[in-house]
């Protein structure tokens, strides 16, 4: 069988795209669909120095060891200019910075904490990286070979268990594990960071001056995960996560424009009844067709990907399209035609396709589209493991709803 | 999270809880603590809101600080089952104040109604918060704790306060409250931007293990939401017997931007150092055992143009 495709990434510039299933990424050609790379994290070379191995006693495992030496995917995206994709690991607490001309390894720096989310700002320049912990670091796209060479020297004579390990410090953080991260567009000359954690904060801060907290915008009671602002309308944020609605805002401001129910949707019959723990919006995806002016919202727990229409004047409702039916994990437009890659996965099925394609339409509803190259991404894709259990947990958003102890 | 009427209740004391297997002798002295406890429970629910008139009424006691004792950690990460407003403006602070601030309900949004400006982060049995009260008895002070009991014995202490000082002119007392809340997490959702005037660190706790200084109060990422709570002026108070705790604060305070040491000078001349120093449980104690103290105060810079 074959490991589900975790992470969606697409190159606008080249046309290509990346799929992200376990530890590997392979780029396919979109428009025929013949593979071009393949790169895996065992590719990564050992740190001559050894300090992986000798830093903190590694635990010993409790399952098999081919468990103890995984290191997969978990978040994937390509720069805007299509040079580079960006990725993160989880056991190994990795950022990746791969060529996408070559797939060589371009940077590769080990963190603190697990990284939770990435954004790229600076035209390209420079990666935010959120964490587990809420903290947020800033790392050039590619590093300065001084200030590596003086890391290395610097952590050679370091106490592994000292904090000087990481020589990096957080520009700003929740205390709360970040969930989502963007970079705003420039308005009115301005930048800034917004961020969302697994508490219901969602956070402007400016940037580059990432001490200074600008605002809150406050109104969710549950995790935020996915937040968006559409190329669109610059001072719109749409945010979601565990509450039963989408908060539309006008984040230059605060303003809370809209609550955009989500719940009403999904169970339209049982709105009144009970509360249902098996019926919680879990937004799990939020993305934008800017060719219609569209966004898509993808709800875990009843897997649904749904089209909105979210006007460029901010005083106008959004206004809800239609939906369909996915198993899905990842999305990545295209760009064009309100197409985009998607990828799928049953747990019920041995045999199934990993990845489609799919077109919005203007008026919002979803088709697949069917082609040569689509299917032959789908069987040239080739993540086979030997049996269920060397997939990875793929960690559905909704275990991000807290429970609390006391 | 819910609303405001609920942010007021608290967990049952439950007696599972509170007895284990363990010898008579012990069982018999949990006993008498829940016993104290739960009685100082029926008092506080009663109480809470209540403005006392104080026209020949039976002074109530002071609470007993051994009913209440609490492991001194505790882990600001973990999800906690804590009551707190979605937003300032979510906030009803008459259930805190109820001398001083209207029912929520009354509120005229026109007419300002006062604010909390001094915040005790971690006030623990709440000594500087009780001598806070009558150094500013004209402004709000709310002290802000994660442990239960610790916060209920300083709610009993603030009843107990208000009752005694109910006859006298200035009515003391009623400018002070406390909640039991995650400053590191939530201060945000009580405080909007610059509504602070001064913020007090007191023996916060040290943390020491390296693994765990995110867990530290004082940090450079949560000074940045300590500027952002703090008007222009403001101040950040930090006092500490642990010399590695307060070289790790002021580190963090000096590298940021929107802070400034204040002198030697000005902590000497300062009321409230001399409150900090002097006042707080951890200061006395530090004072028995001839331990050192370190004080550091910020001001809260301008905030450049942007």
């Amino acid at each position: 069988m074959r490991h589900p495709v975790q992470r969606l990434a697409y190159d606008k510039a080249k046309r290509t795209v990346f799929l992200a299933a376990g530890d590997k990424i392979q780029g396919f050609d979109a428009d025929t669909g013949s593979r071009l790379q393949q790169w895996s994290t065992d590719m990564i070379p050992r740190d001559p120095s050894g300090k992986e191995q000798e830093g903190r006693p590694k635990k010993k495992s409790k399952s098999d060891s081919d468990k103890s030496e995984r290191n997969s995917i978990r978040t994937l995206t390509c720069t805007d200019d299509g040079q580079y994709l960006v990725a993160t690991t989880d056991e190994k607490k990795l950022l990746l910075v791969l060529s996408t001309v070559d797939f060589s390894l371009v940077n590769n720096r080990q963190f603190p904490k697990r990284p939770s989310a990435t954004a790229i700002t600076d035209r390209g320049q420079t990666i935010l990286l959120g964490d587990k912990f809420g903290d947020v670091y800033s790392v050039p796209i590619v590093p300065s070979v001084t200030n590596e060479e003086a890391r290395r020297g610097h952590s050679e004579v370091s106490n592994a268990e000292n904090e000087s390990e990481y020589d990096i410090e957080p520009i700003f953080g929740h205390v709360s594990m970040l969930v989502d991260l963007i970079a705003t567009p420039v308005v009115d000359g301005k930048r800034y960071i917004i961020s969302g954690d697994r508490d219901e904060h969602v956070r402007v801060t400016r940037y580059p001056d990432a001490c200074i907290i600008e605002r809150f915008c406050f109104g969710h009671e549950q995790y935020v995960s996915q937040l968006l602002i559409p190329t669109w309308s610059p001072t719109t944020l749409i945010s979601g996560g565990g509450d039963d609605f989408l908060i539309r805002w006008k984040w230059t401001t605060g303003e809370l424009k809209e609550k955009i129910d989500v719940k009403g949707l999904l169970y339209p019959y049982k709105q009144n009844a009970h509360e249902d723990n098996a019926e919680t919006v879990s937004v799990a995806g939020i993305w934008e067709m800017s060719e219609f002016k569209i966004i898509l919202v993808f709800d875990d727990s009843a897997e649904k990907l749904l089209t909105f229409q979210v006007s460029d004047d901010i005083n106008e409702n959004a206004k809800f399209l239609d939906m369909a039916s996915y198993k899905l994990l990842d999305l990545a437009p295209t760009g064009e035609n309100g197409e985009a890659w998607i990828s799928l996965y049953d747990n019920a099925k041995d045999e199934q396709p990993l990845i489609k394609k799919i077109a919005v339409s203007s008026s919002g509803s979803i088709n697949e589209v069917e082609s040569e190259a689509s299917s032959n991404i789908d069987s040239e894709a080739s993540f086979n493991v030997s049996s269920r259990d060397s997939i990875l947990a793929l960690h559905p958003v909704s275990l991000l709803r807290k429970h609390a102890e006391h | 999270m819910s609303d405001n009427t609920k942010a007021l209740e608290e967990p049952n004391i439950t007696e599972s809880a509170e007895i284990g297997s363990s010898t008579t002798e012990q069982t018999t002295g949990k006993r008498k603590r829940l016993d104290y406890r739960q009685s100082q429970q029926a008092k506080r629910k009663e109480l809470k809101t209540v403005v006392f008139e104080g026209e020949g009424e039976e002074k109530i006691k002071l609470p007993k600080k051994k009913y209440y004792r609490q492991r001194a950690h505790s882990n600001p990460f973990s999800d906690h089952l804590l009551e707190y407003p979605k937003s300032p403006n979510d906030m009803d602070w008459s259930k805190l104040y109820p001398a001083i601030m209207p029912p929520k309900s009354n509120i005229n949004s026109k007419t300002a109604s006062p604010k909390v400006e001094i915040a005790d982060i971690g006030c623990g049995f709440g000594g500087l918060l009780v001598s806070l009260a009558t150094e500013f008895p004209d402004k709000l002070i709310l002290g802000m704790e994660i442990r239960v009991q610790v916060t209920q014995y300083v709610e009993d202490r603030i009843i107990a306060l208000r009752q005694q000082h109910a006859a006298s002119e200035q009515k003391l007392y009623n400018n002070i409250a406390v909640l039991r809340a995650n400053a590191m997490k939530f201060l945000p959702n009580f405080f909007e931007k610059g509504q602070l005037s001064k913020m007090f660190f007191c023996f916060p706790d040290p943390h020491f293990k390296a693994r765990k200084h995110k867990a530290r109060i004082i940090t450079s990422t949560l000074a940045s939401e300590y500027a952002y709570l703090l008007r222009p002026g403001g101040v950040v108070y930090t006092i500490t017997d642990v010399k590695d705790l307060h070289e790790w604060m002021v580190k963090h305070l000096e590298e940021h931007p929107m802070f400034k040491r204040l002198s030697k000078e000005w902590e000497d001349s300062d009321k409230c150092v001399q409150i900090m120093r002097k006042d707080t449980e951890e200061g006395k104690k530090v004072e028995r055992n001839q331990g050192d103290k370190f004080v550091a105060c910020y001001v809260r810079l301008e905030k450049p143009e942007y």
